[in-house]
This record gives structure tokens, sequence and C-alpha cells, in this order.
């Protein structure tokens, strides 16, 4: 039997996308507390392995072992589906991003638009954790959980697609061969409005500070997830690392070259660039101070739409008088 | 879908607590007395249309501690050590209003030496207390790191000020007739030191977080104080500062060796929470200048006066010491009746004031406003309930 | 629209001198220190629990007159002193001026004590419920409180947090001599200048 079976190069990926979401998970709690520390002229973990690296294990098998507490009247059916279906979509969006250089685990030649639709279910996720817990703070959470991602899909969405028609795809493996090796010729380089509105509106879709909203901390004590114990917390934890992995590497594949690169291209140009573009955001998170909830709208609809909106218009015009040309 | 259905919580314990009529479409929390941002034990009770405040009401008492009982039933030598915990990020501020009570009552002289020290501690444990102010209010607005770089220079602060004091924190420094340590050469050089690295390192923390786009946004136009407004709720200090008012204890009421010293009185017509912000980081400037002044000026001679009893006995009188406190006025009242503890201290706390402003600031703003204007009134909890 | 890309410029710039700000702290020192590895350096001014102070003539007899002013003086309550007559031998014919409320109908009493003719025969402080306000240092008519730098100081149990300060004294003083006999022997080793370590040891 080889291994060209669709069902079984299924079943393996999917394995290896939960294994590389757990350890992508488990690094990126390092390494977001060894920046966070560095940044604050702090060591960050020390104690647990070499330079602290099994911290995050140690944290983990703390998570695990502590007991699940359900808060009395909340929806139970609720409070512990909400984690669950944060973490569901995961293994899915990581299905078309371009890993390996000839195939992803399922080619889809919508893979854009595959990743970007789960991706969504995110908040819905976190919307019924609000909803279940029977928590004021987690409904405001909730609340604005809901309203961050509905708006900020539309400039990411708008944002994506200036790189599609750049590439005349949404399959990420050709909108990467659409670029050339060198960073000029990347997406990004050509049409750096268009990367910066995605960045801007990735952190939001993926509730990362200064868009934290609804978790922040000085206002809503935790927000949604107030009320989560043990591995109900670490899930969504665990989520919240895949989904800026996977949203990295979405804007790495679509405006920096993805695999492309001057020396040796192959998956590792990818790698570097989808976490640098991680360490950037966890850098994001340990400088700025939060917006406002009014703020972030306006900045949705009063300044990102209408500028990605623009972007896309001025696009296709270049595009067509090169076409002309 | 399970049975359980979604049931608010009934408001009616809540409402109990805030003065108004609560409708029944509202939401009402309690913020407090363990949440991030009220810095303490203080519970604010809210009522909100989603997130804009109908109503707010600061709940009292978490941390009451009797100071001012305490103070009527023991001697005046007992109760001293209870003023480093009044508000205790200005802890040598409340030292000195209750030392200078007792001074003008009992007729203690000062040594002018000790008055500069008193000044150059006193302003320090001021800077200390700002820097702290900062960091936890940029942690209010979802900021973490400058704490941390506040903290970097707040520790050498207070290691200096260890050197005289003993303590980190609850300062009991002061005493009648002086201070209890001496300042030495070692204490003026590092103090020197650190005022130059603080002024290097202010740049930094203006371009670091006050030129910041986020910042500004959080904090232009939000809390709008007008100085009518602030003098009628009492409030003192850089919240009544920010409202475009120049009134300084300091200047208001000359206490010590204030008036030989050259310093200005940052002030802001704003009123909103920027201003606020901006006042209190230009004072840090100020303190710096007088710092360095006073160690300049700093004479030879005691630190505490010979003569200065080791026991106070109150004669009949009443009398009242205020000084500038890095929230405010705090002021001491004190009668003495000729015993030997005093027959009523009564402790006004710029807190206490500077809080009161808060359900009247709050009201119709969003819930993360409220947040920073709770933060930009520099809230010490142990001195609002004493 | 010119404003509007000036304004989105200046945060856009604002912001990026915030990460390059943070971004040079990750290349700097750090300015924690990891205690269990190194300790800070600062201890010198450290002010612990208050320790009794020796006498000039013997070190391990406290200068203390057991006057009781530092009971009187404590907002907590957590000194104890018991006294007793001091041997004969001691006596002076100093006094020392103390200043009471003992009686409250006469505050602010002065009495004078003389020195050598008591003496504590037990002084308990009660560390658990000392504010380190330090009142008793500074009131004491005999200069026999100061202190202590001892920093590292933890426990389990609550009762070890009473300290009897004479016992401590004795014990410093006894440390104090078994240090300065070794310094001596150390000194007159080196100071009979022969290399054979035999040598110093057979001179001593």
């Amino acid at each position: 039997m080889s291994l060209d079976t669709p069902l079984l190069s299924l079943l393996l990926g999917l394995a290896a996308i939960l294994a590389f979401a757990g350890a992508n998970g488990i690094v990126l709690v390092w390494v977001e507390r060894k920046v966070a520390g560095r940044c604050q002229r702090r060591p960050g973990p020390l104690h647990v392995g070499p330079y602290g690296l099994l911290q995050p294990l140690a944290d983990a098998l703390k998570l695990i072992s502590k007991q699940l507490i359900t808060p009395r009247r909340s929806d139970r059916l609720l409070y512990w589906g909400a984690p669950l279906l944060s973490f569901m979509p995961v293994p899915i969006c990581f299905l078309p991003l371009p890993f390996l250089p000839e195939m992803a685990t399922v080619r889809l030649n919508l893979g854009l638009i595959l990743i970007l639709s789960f991706i969504g279910l995110n908040s819905i996720s976190l919307c019924l954790a609000g909803l279940g817990s029977n928590n004021k703070w987690s409904l405001l959470g909730a609340a604005r959980a809901i309203a961050q991602t509905v708006s900020f899909e539309i400039p990411l969405l708008l944002a994506a697609l200036t790189a599609v028609f750049m590439a005349g795809s949404m399959d990420l493996h050709e909108v990467m061969a659409a670029q050339g090796p060198w960073p000029w010729q990347w997406f990004g380089f050509m049409n750096p409005l268009a990367l910066l509105l995605f960045l801007i509106s990735a952190v939001a879709e993926t509730n990362r500070a200064p868009f934290d909203l609804p978790e922040a901390e000085s206002e809503l004590t935790a927000g949604f997830h107030t009320e989560y114990s043990g591995m109900g917390f670490g899930i969504f934890f665990l989520a919240e690392y895949a989904y800026i992995l996977i949203i990295c590497g979405v804007a790495a594949a679509l405006f920096l070259g993805g695999q492309q690169g001057p020396v040796a291209p192959g998956p590792w140009w990818f790698l570097a660039k989808m976490y640098a573009l991680v360490l950037l955001v966890i850098q994001l998170r340990w400088t700025l101070p939060r917006v406002r909830f009014d703020q972030l709208l306006n900045l949705c609809w009063r300044w990102m739409t209408p500028a990605a909106l623009l972007n896309i218009l001025a696009t296709m015009l270049v595009m067509l008088a090169l076409k002309g040309a | 879908m399970s049975a359980a259905a979604h049931v608010p919580s009934s408001p009616v314990a809540h409402s109990a607590r805030l003065s108004g009529p609560v409708s029944h479409d509202s939401l009402v929390v309690s913020m407090g007395p363990q949440h991030p941002s009220t810095h303490g034990v203080l519970r604010v009770v809210l009522e909100l249309d989603g997130e804009y405040i109908l109503q707010a009401e600061p709940v009292l008492g978490y941390i009451h501690r009797m100071h001012e009982w305490m103070g009527q039933n023991r001697t005046c030598h007992k109760f001293l050590p209870n003023m480093g915990r009044v508000d205790y990020l200005h802890a040598l501020a409340w030292n000195w209003a209750f030392v200078g009570a007792v001074e003008k009552l009992a007729g203690i002289e000062v040594p002018r030496r000790a008055e500069f020290i008193r000044v150059i501690t006193c302003e320090l444990n001021r800077i200390n207390s700002h820097l702290l102010w900062w960091g936890a209010y940029l942690l209010d607005l979802g900021a973490f790191t400058p704490i941390m770089y506040a903290f970097e220079d707040r520790e050498e602060i207070m290691d200096l000020l260890m050197r005289v004091t003993g303590s980190r924190l609850t300062y009991c420094y002061y005493t009648f007739g002086g201070v209890t340590a001496d300042i030495d050469e070692g204490f003026a050089a590092q103090a020197r030191r650190i005022v130059s690295r603080l002024r290097g390192r202010l740049p930094m923390f203006r371009d670091f977080v006050t030129d910041n786009a986020i910042l500004r946004a959080r904090c232009e136009g939000v809390g709008h104080l007008t100085p009518d407004m602030a003098r009628a709720y009492g409030a003192t200090g850089p919240v009544l500062r920010g409202s475009g008012v120049a009134y300084d204890t300091r200047r208001a009421e000359p206490y010590s060796v204030y008036p030989e010293l050259d310093f200005a009185i940052p002030t802001s017509d704003v009123g909103d929470c920027m201003a606020r912000y901006l006042v209190r980081m230009a004072e840090l400037e100020q303190s710096l200048n007088i710092v360095e002044q006073a160690l300049d000026m700093l004479p030879e001679g005691q630190h505490i006066h010979p003569l200065a009893p080791r026991m106070v006995t109150l004669p009949k009188g009443e009398t009242s010491f205020a000084v500038e406190a890095a929230r405010g006025k705090a002021v001491i009242r004190l009668r003495g009746d000729g015993g030997p503890n005093p027959y009523r201290v009564k402790l006004r706390a710029p807190s206490f004031s500077n809080l009161s402003l808060f359900p009247a600031l709050a009201k119709g703003t969003l819930l993360a406003d409220a947040v920073a204007i709770l933060g930009s009134l520099d809230l010490v909890i142990p001195e609002i309930d004493r | 629209m010119f404003g509007a890309i000036t304004k989105a410029y200046g945060a856009l710039k604002s912001i990026a001198v915030g990460l390059g700000i943070t971004g040079r702290a990750v290349f700097q020192e750090q300015s924690t220190v990891i205690y269990p590895m190194a300790e800070v350096k600062n201890l010198g001014h450290y002010r612990g629990h208050i320790e009794l102070v020796g006498s000039d003539a013997d070190p391990a007899r406290p200068r203390c007159v057991a006057c009781g002013q530092c009971m009187d003086m404590c907002p907590s309550g957590c000194i104890t002193v018991e006294t007793a007559m001091a041997p004969a031998e001691l006596k002076t014919n100093a006094f020392i001026r103390a200043e009471s409320i003992m009686g409250q109908l006469t505050p602010a009493a002065h009495f004078d004590v003389m020195i050598g003719e008591r003496e504590p025969k037990r002084f308990v402080l009660d560390y658990s419920a000392c504010s380190l306000c330090g009142q008793c240092v500074r009131n004491c008519p005999a200069g026999a409180l100061r202190f202590s730098t001892h920093a590292y100081f933890l426990s389990r149990d609550r009762a070890d947090f009473v300290l009897d300060l004479k016992e401590r004294l004795a014990g410093q003083a006894e440390q104090a001599r078994q240090a300065e006999q070794a310094r001596q022997a150390e000194q007159a080793r080196q100071a009979s200048g022969s290399p054979q370590a035999e040598g110093g040891r057979t001179h001593e």
C-alpha cells in the first residue's frame, strides 16, 4: 500500500498537524515569556530545564492536574463545549498551509478561503464561553469578541484579496510561487499597505494585545475565560497560539514569499518568516497599551476598511495598466 | 441545548449599593474588591448599559484600620509608625504631616539641616510614588512593560532611602524635632547620581509611553474635569492641577524650607486624564530639581534638636498641619488636652476627596474609560479607608 | 486626506519607537537579581529586628539598664523585659535620665536610672508582632538597642520568631570571641614569619 492514498496521507497529516500545534503552543509559551522577560529586563523562565525550556511543560502538567470547576448555574454544554470548539478548527486551518515544497496535507485551490472561514469559528467559541460562564465579565468579553472579530474579518479579507489578485490564485502555493526569491519581488514589498492592513487585522483577529479586548485583564478581569480553570483555560491558550501561528503563516505565504528566498529556497524560509512575524506579534503585546473598544471599531470601519478598499482598487488599476502595457 | 438557561443573577443584591434607581435591562457589576485595576480593596459598583456606565458608586471600608481612633489611644510616639501605613506610597508625607502637627502644637523646634533632609527625602519619596503610579496606570491601560522600567529607577531610590530610614516602603523616619538619622556624603552622592540617571531616563519614558498614539487616544478627552468641579469636590494634588488650578500646599501654605526653593507648579488647563498624566510627569522633573537644590543648600548642623523631648505631651489646644503629598493635600488636625495621648487626630486624606470625583467623571463613559479615569486619580486605598 | 495620512504615520511611528525601546531591552543586561543563585548587595543598610548592644567592658553583657522605656515606647507591645538586680560589682554612681509615662497622672515624668544597678534577666522580642518602626532604638536612654542586619530569617514556626535577645547577645559575643581568637592565631602564625606551619603552632 503506497502512501499516496488520500485517506492515509490525510490521517498522517492530521497527526503531524496536531503534534505540531501542541509543540508549537509549548514553544510559543516559552518564547512569549522569554521575550516578555527580556523586554522588561528580567530573565524570564529559567529554572525548569535548560534556559527554562521545560517550563511550559511544567505549566501544562499543572493545568492538566488542576480541578475543572464549573460555575454554578452555568450552561455546562456551552461552557465545556466552547474550549473544544475553539481548538477544533485548528487542524483544518493548518491543512492548506504551505509547509512542504510541493505538497500540503491537502492541496486545495481555495486554501485561503478555508483558513479564513474556519478561523472565524474561534469568535463563536469565545462567545459561547462568555455566554455559558454565567459571569458578567465573561459576558462583556463575549460581546467584545464578536464585535471585534466580525469587524476585522473585513479588512483582513480585503487585504488578503489584494495578494490574491496579484497572484491570480487562492491556493497559497500558487500565491507563493507567483512571488520571486528576492524581497522586492514579494507582494508585501510591492504592496506594503496590504501587508500592514493584514498584520493589524491579524493581531485583532487573534485577540492579541493591543487588541486583546475580549480578555482585557485590567477591565474585565480575564474576559471570556474568567471562570475557566485547568485545561479549559489551557485549551483556549493553546488555540490562541495556534491561531497566531496560522495567521502569521498566511501572512508569510501571501506577502513575504513563503518558501521563496534568495538562497536555498525551501520550507525553512517559510518557517523563519512565519516565526519572525510571530515574534513581532509577541513584542507588540509587551510594548503597547490596549486600545479602547470604540477606537478599535473606528480603526476598523473608518480607517482600515476604506484603506483596504482603496488599496484593492489601486492594485487592480495598476495590474490592468501593466497588462495593457 | 441544555435545560439550564442562562439566568442573569438578580441585581437586587447589588442595587442596594447604588443610590440611583436601577433599570431592569441594565447590568450591575461589582468591580472589586478584588479587581486588577482597583489597586487594592476598593469596590466600585457599576450599572452598565452595554459597556456604558449609567452610574458608579464606590464602596469603602474593606481596609479600614481605625487610624484616627488609634491616634486617640496611644502617645504620639506610638502613633507615629501608623503614618507610614496611611499612604504607603508616599509614607514620608504623612510622617511629615503628623510630626509637623505635633511640633506646631507642642512648640518643638526643628534644626535647619533636618528641614532640608526632610525636603530631600520627601521629594525622593514623591518621585517614587509617581513612578509607581506611572507604571500602574500603564498596567491599567494594558501595557505591561512600563512598570518594570519604572521599578528599575524606583528600586534605586528605595535603596537610597533605606540607607537612612532602614525601611523600603513604610517609613518611620521623621521624628518630633528632626529626623532620626543624619544623611552623609555617600547619601548625597548617591542621590545626585539617581537624579542625573532619572533625568536621562525621562526622555525614554516620554518616547516609550507619553508619545505613544494609543496612550494618547486612551487618555485625551477622557474624564474631563472642570476647575469648578474639582474645587467643589475638594480635589487636590495633580488632579486639581490637571484642571488648571495652580494649588500646591508647598506654595499655598508654605511649610519647612520650601519657600527658599525654586520650583514650578506644573498645571494643565485641559482637565482630562492626559492632563493629569502630564502634570505628574512634569512633577517628577520638578521634584528632581528640588532634590538637587536642597542637596546644594544643605547646611551643616544637627539632624535633630538636642532639646527635642523623647516623650511629647500635647498642650491644650488645636492645630492642623498640611503637606503636599503625591496625591494631594494631606492634613493632620490635632487636638491636645494636656494628657499623654492626643485628644483627637483627624486625617484629611487627598485620595478620599479625589475618589469622590469618580462617580461624576465615570458617568456616561465606557468601562475602559472608567478604568483610565480611576487610574488617573492615583488612589491609594488604605489612605481612603484609613 | 493628507491629514489622515500624517496622523496614521505619526501613530505608526510612535508604535515603532516603542517597539525599538522594548527591542533594545531584549539585548540589554537584565536588571534583576536571581535570588538563590545571587544575592542583593544592598543589605549593608538593611534594618532587621532589633538586637542588644553589648557593654564596653563585657560584650556578652548588655548595656541595658532595664528601665523598661522600650516596652513603654513599643506601639505593638512586642518587647518584654524581665529585670533583675545586677551583680554588685557592676554598680556605678552614674545615672541616665529616662522619660516615661508610667504614671498617667504625671505624664512625661523624668526619672533617673543608675547604671549597673539593674539588668535584664530576659529580654524577649516577639518579632512576629514587630513593625520595625524603631521607636525603641531611638528612645533607649542607654543606647542599648540597635537594628541587626539579620535579613534571611525564615521559619515555619511562629515560635521561632520569639527571640531572647540576651541569649542572642551572649551567642554573638561568643562567636565574636572565637572569631577574634582565630584571627589572632592567624596573625601570630603569620607574624612568626616561619614558612613552616609547624613552627607557628608550637609557638602558640
